[in-house]
């Protein structure tokens, strides 16, 4: 396993792709692990809060004071840097949280199997008959504006997919040999799914989990987007280029003056959703050859 | 197989039966107040009524399941509710609605399938070579832009700088027409009822309008079926037919195209249709951005404004698209591949 684990390491690593992604993960992680030296908050409130720096409501270019410019009254430099947080946050409790949700009811409904999974699996398709924007739009709104809301609006509309991917792996290895053997053992079954099953099945489950990440981020913030995810003035991508969202429709070239008001936090969103799919896309391709792109 | 359809067709209102009551649940979660607040449309008549009279007038003190049942009662009379959002019956509202958001989805999954495939193509027959990973990048890149940030720098370049793109529907000497009593509306969709009235001018205009989210919804969606027939292709390539049909000399072009091509488009055809019904439920973000009247910004706005009667009503419309849109799917690949067997 030792030896494996290495040759996958390696794998990884000789892959052109995979390692940009993994170097802009780093540089993110960096960003956010370094947000309080990079962009000091001024006071001592809540430094996710992007602090008001002007009176004025119209949008300030890039100065040396405020580097990426201001926008709705606040510097765009803060909000892009502890936004980094605020993407890192949302990505990795939403996917751990669906995820952890997602492998609960697949390996009952997987192992199970009969009236169980019939039962479970037709709850996951209801879940999945409802597009997702639309679902955590619906549900941020009633629960109220709030990072937290975001995240249980999100969970609450993604634990399907990590969960029909570990329903159908669990059934194939529910017929291996190994899980007759532990069950003539007499093992009881918590302990199979939990010892035998379950190890079998969880890497595509972790790719799949990987790959998810991107598109999570990019909901939350098409939430923050929309007005109804962040609060007003939470140091999110999505909320600041919600600022920028009026000043994009400005005639005769009036817009491209407000370019850093766009180009900025957009440019933050894309390499970080760029980042976690090239790093999903090495492993699927290291762990299945099959799907290779 | 005629069982299969059967099955699956029944599950159809069990699950719309699940979502409206996943719904429900979740809107049930607001006070009696704040939902008061959708039925209100002036700020005077809280002033002159009692808040409490209007709320069990409205009975939205019942017990939930009450609520629930009130509201299946009126489903099966065919009443939905009244939308606030879209000033008129739920229903009535989504149907003319839902044919703006079917244009956009057309015109776009044209391109999308088109340069997916295409570049797909292109791109394995010069597997690790500079092309393919230069389309690889291009592609990957496109796949991770927010559909938002790219929309917002279309309107930045394209219509604001350039003056291309325009958002909204029509522009407003178009829109006087279409509203007019002799502009007839068959499909409900602007592009083919201008061209059925015969007015091109209409027709170029309304296409004008679409470039802008076309180019967005493109450019985001055609990374997926591009890696699928780049892989795809990848396979069939090394398959013992393709070794035969060079192997007796067939010309490179022949190959590729007849023997080749055809094969690999089997998955292709399949995420095709997945595409399309994404892009159904999935315009949301780009019509809001490009003030387009759609399914897509309707929902948004009914979100936005708690207007549950519509929210209902969207909800179960978007799922019986895609429970039925998915089953299509499912039967277009039994159809396309016969090694499929559905049970």
């Amino acid at each position: 396993m030792k030896r494996e684990t290495r040759r996958l390491i390696r794998k990884f690593f000789s892959n052109f792709s995979a390692v940009l992604g993994f170097i802009l993960l780093l540089f993110f992680l960096a960003i956010a692990l370094g947000a309080p030296y990079i962009a000091p908050p001024k006071s001592a409130r809540d430094p996710y809060m992007m602090p008001i720096v002007t009176w004025s409501a119209n949008p300030l270019p890039p100065s040396p004071e405020h580097p990426f410019g201001v926008a709705g009254k606040r510097d765009i430099f803060y909000g892009v840097i502890w936004g980094t947080r605020t993407a890192f946050r949302i990505g990795i409790v939403v996917t751990v949280a669906s995820t952890l949700i997602g492998l609960a009811v697949g390996s009952v409904a997987g192992y199970f199997g009969k009236l169980v999974d019939e039962i479970l699996m037709r709850i996951t398709d209801i879940f999945m008959a409802i597009p997702f924007l639309v679902a955590a739009m619906v549900l941020t709104t009633i629960l109220g504006a709030g990072l937290d809301k975001v995240i249980v609006a999100l969970v609450v509309f993604s634990w399907m997919y990590s969960a029909r991917l570990v329903r159908g792996n669990i059934l194939q290895v529910k017929e291996e040999q190994f899980v007759m053997a532990a069950k003539a053992l007499g093992v009881n079954d918590f302990m199979i799914i939990l010892r035998h099953v379950l190890p079998n099945s969880i890497f595509p489950v972790l790719i799949q989990a990987s790959m998810r990440m991107g598109s999570l981020v990019i909901t939350a913030a098409a939430l923050s987007f929309l007005g109804i995810g962040a609060p007003q003035g939470y140091a999110d991508w999505g909320a600041l280029l919600n600022y920028a969202r009026n000043w994009m429709l400005g005639g005769q070239g009036e817009a491209l003056r407000y370019w850093y008001m766009t180009v900025f936090p957009g440019l933050a969103m894309v390499l970080f959703v760029l980042a976690w799919n090239l790093v999903g896309d090495a492993l699927r391709d290291i762990f299945d050859p099959r799907l290779r792109m | 197989m005629i069982f299969y359809v059967l099955r699956r067709l029944l599950f159809l209102p069990i699950a719309l039966f699940g979502v409206s009551l996943l719904i429900f649940a979740m809107i049930g979660l607001l006070s009696p107040y704040q939902r008061l607040a959708t039925f209100i449309n002036s700020p005077e008549r809280l002033k002159s009524e009692n808040v409490d009279k209007l709320i069990s007038q409205y009975g939205l003190d019942d017990p939930i399941f009450v609520q629930y049942l009130r509201w299946l009662k009126n489903v099966f009379q065919g009443n939905l509710g009244w939308s606030y959002v879209g000033k008129g019956p739920v229903f009535e509202v989504i149907l003319e609605r839902f044919p703006y958001t079917l244009e956009l989805t057309i015109f776009s999954v044209i391109p999308i399938i088109f340069l997916g495939v295409s570049l797909g193509v292109i791109s394995a027959l010069h597997h690790n070579k500079l092309l393919d990973h230069v389309l690889r990048i291009f592609a990957v890149v496109g796949w991770s832009f927010p559909d938002f940030v790219f929309g917002l720098i279309i309107l930045m370049v394209f219509y604001s700088t350039l003056g291309l793109f325009p958002p909204g529907n029509l522009s407003v000497w178009a829109e006087t027409i279409v509203k007019s009593q002799a502009f007839r509306h068959i499909t409900g969709m602007l592009t083919f009822d201008s061209l059925l009235n015969g007015r091109l001018d209409i027709f170029w205009d309304a296409l004008r309008h679409l470039l802008g989210p076309v180019l967005t919804l493109t450019y985001v969606e055609f990374a997926f079926i591009l890696r699928i027939t780049r892989s795809s292709m990848l396979e069939v390539l090394r398959k013992d037919y393709v070794r035969t049909a060079r192997a007796k000399g067939l010309e490179e072009k022949v190959v590729i195209n007849k023997h080749a091509r055809k094969n690999a488009l089997i998955p292709v055809a399949t995420v095709s249709g997945q595409t399309v019904v994404g892009l159904l439920a999935g315009t949301v973000i780009v019509e809001t951005i490009f003030n387009r009247t759609g399914l897509g910004s309707f929902m948004a706005l009914a979100a936005q404004q708690l207007d549950y009667a519509s929210i209902m009503g969207g909800t179960l419309f978007f799922g019986f698209i895609l429970i039925l849109g998915n089953l299509c799917v499912d039967l277009s690949y039994a159809f396309i591949d016969p090694r499929v067997r559905l049970e």
